[in-house]
């Protein structure tokens, strides 16, 4: 008989549960300072996020994806965490992060690095449209895909 | 927005909440005759969109902040009763369509108002135990048993959407009616899983639809993508089953399991009206 593993599942803790029932910054913004997505082409998942910076604090910031349980509440974590902080507050908060997923398991680490890869496409549109370039957003590739060891997926 | 297009959006959220009110209420007959109700608001939601369409006006799955989660039956049938009167607000009762979804929904406000007069029951659907039934689930099994009905009755409001979309915006008749097929299933299995989600006490609305999922130009693409998905909820299933350790839990996603080999040939003949 099978057994789920730990790899394979994250244990659903009371905080966790809270972000399941109520994602929270899911959804679109109408006027984004910035938008970045990261697309996972092997899967067809993405996570789209929305930067409303405002002197260099970020006043809002939404996310919106096609793609599993553990990316929506990654998002809405990682969301809550930095929402009406400085910028350089939520720079580092998505580099500790990146470092602290390093020892999640690997489903886990794909799920949340593809929120942390968005907001990277975010941060990276924010550039080029201070250096004048006219685009709608950037884009970003996921390295990790959330498919692991054969797991098939949503 | 013009006015139909808001109450396509109004209906859309009406909809939602009179069918998260019958995953949440236990008493059966109430239950039944909440889903019921919600069928009838879906199908004014078909209605609305195809007049929409034949206004050449376009319509997204936007929606504002529900908040679903009461604490006794009768608060959710005087909730109820309120949303459905905000909504009736918004027709013109001198259009036929409109005359039809108003005739509907008196009748709606006065099943409501009878069920007020009626027994009250505590609603457990959102008090996080989750315990399904008198099952024994280790905290594995549970865990896993959460993640399951979570993703999946999103997928299967998406699925009921993104294909309702399609439906509506497509002239052929085996297309149609493939649409059609693979919404009943859905619907079927959000009603499944809904249920379920308000037994372990963890009913939640699932996350909104972002307009990049239904508003597809490559179909041929969508349909192989949701092969590959039916495929992926078929493997979940059959985890599912295994790891649950519960009989009459097996069996059940053993039968959800199979149902999807049918979407995936109903996928199939779609590709090839294509």
């Amino acid at each position: 008989m099978a057994e789920l593993n730990d790899n394979q599942v994250q244990q659903v803790t009371t905080e966790i549960l809270d972000h399941m029932m109520d994602p929270k910054n899911y959804g679109k913004m109408d006027k984004p300072t910035c938008v970045g997505i990261a697309n996972d082409s092997k899967t067809g998942e993405y996570t789209l996020m929305y930067l409303l910076i405002e002197d260099d604090n970020l006043k809002d910031i939404k996310f919106a994806c096609n793609a599993c349980q553990d990316t929506v509440v990654s998002g809405s974590l990682f969301t809550e965490m930095i929402k009406g902080e400085s910028m350089e507050y939520a720079k580092s908060a998505a580099q500790r992060l990146g470092e602290k997923i390093k020892d999640a398991p690997k489903k886990q680490q794909a799920c949340s690095g593809m929120v942390l890869r968005a907001f990277e496409a975010a941060l990276l549109h924010l550039k080029a449209k201070n250096n004048g370039e006219d685009i709608d957003m950037c884009a970003l590739e996921m390295e990790e895909s959330c498919e692991i060891e054969g797991e098939n997926h949503e | 927005m013009n006015s139909l297009q808001l109450v396509y959006k109004q209906k859309h959220a009406l909809w939602l909440k009179v069918l998260f009110a019958s995953f949440a209420i236990s008493n059966q007959k109430i239950k039944d005759e909440l889903y019921e109700m919600a069928n009838i608001e879906f199908r004014h939601m078909k209605w609305i969109s195809n007049a929409l369409k034949e206004q050449n006006l376009e319509y997204n799955y936007e929606r504002d902040m529900i908040n679903i989660q009461k604490e006794s039956n009768h608060d959710y049938f005087a909730y109820l009763m309120g949303e459905i009167q905000l909504v009736m607000k918004t027709y013109n009762p001198d259009e036929p369509l409109f005359a039809r979804m108003m005739s509907d929904e008196y009748y709606f406000l006065k099943r409501l108002d009878f069920l007020l007069g009626g027994g009250n029951d505590e609603i457990t659907a959102f008090n996080k135990q989750r315990k399904y039934e008198d099952k024994n689930l280790d905290a594995t099994s549970t865990d896993a048993l959460t993640y399951f009905l979570f993703e999946e009755s999103y997928k299967e409001y998406e699925l009921i959407m993104v294909y309702a979309y399609m439906q509506n915006y497509t002239d052929n008749s085996t297309l149609y009616n493939v649409y059609q097929d693979l919404i009943d299933e859905s619907q079927y299995h959000l009603k499944c899983f809904g249920n379920m989600l308000g037994k372990m006490g963890i009913l939640a609305l699932p996350r909104i639809i972002i307009e990049e999922i239904y508003k597809r130009d490559d179909l041929k693409q969508f349909f192989l993508d949701g092969i590959d998905e039916e495929k992926a909820a078929k493997e979940e299933c059959r985890k599912l089953a295994e790891a649950v350790k519960d009989d009459q839990l097996a069996t059940f996603f053993e039968y959800i399991n199979y149902q999807e080999n049918y979407h995936i040939e109903l996928m199939q003949k779609a590709i090839s009206e294509l």
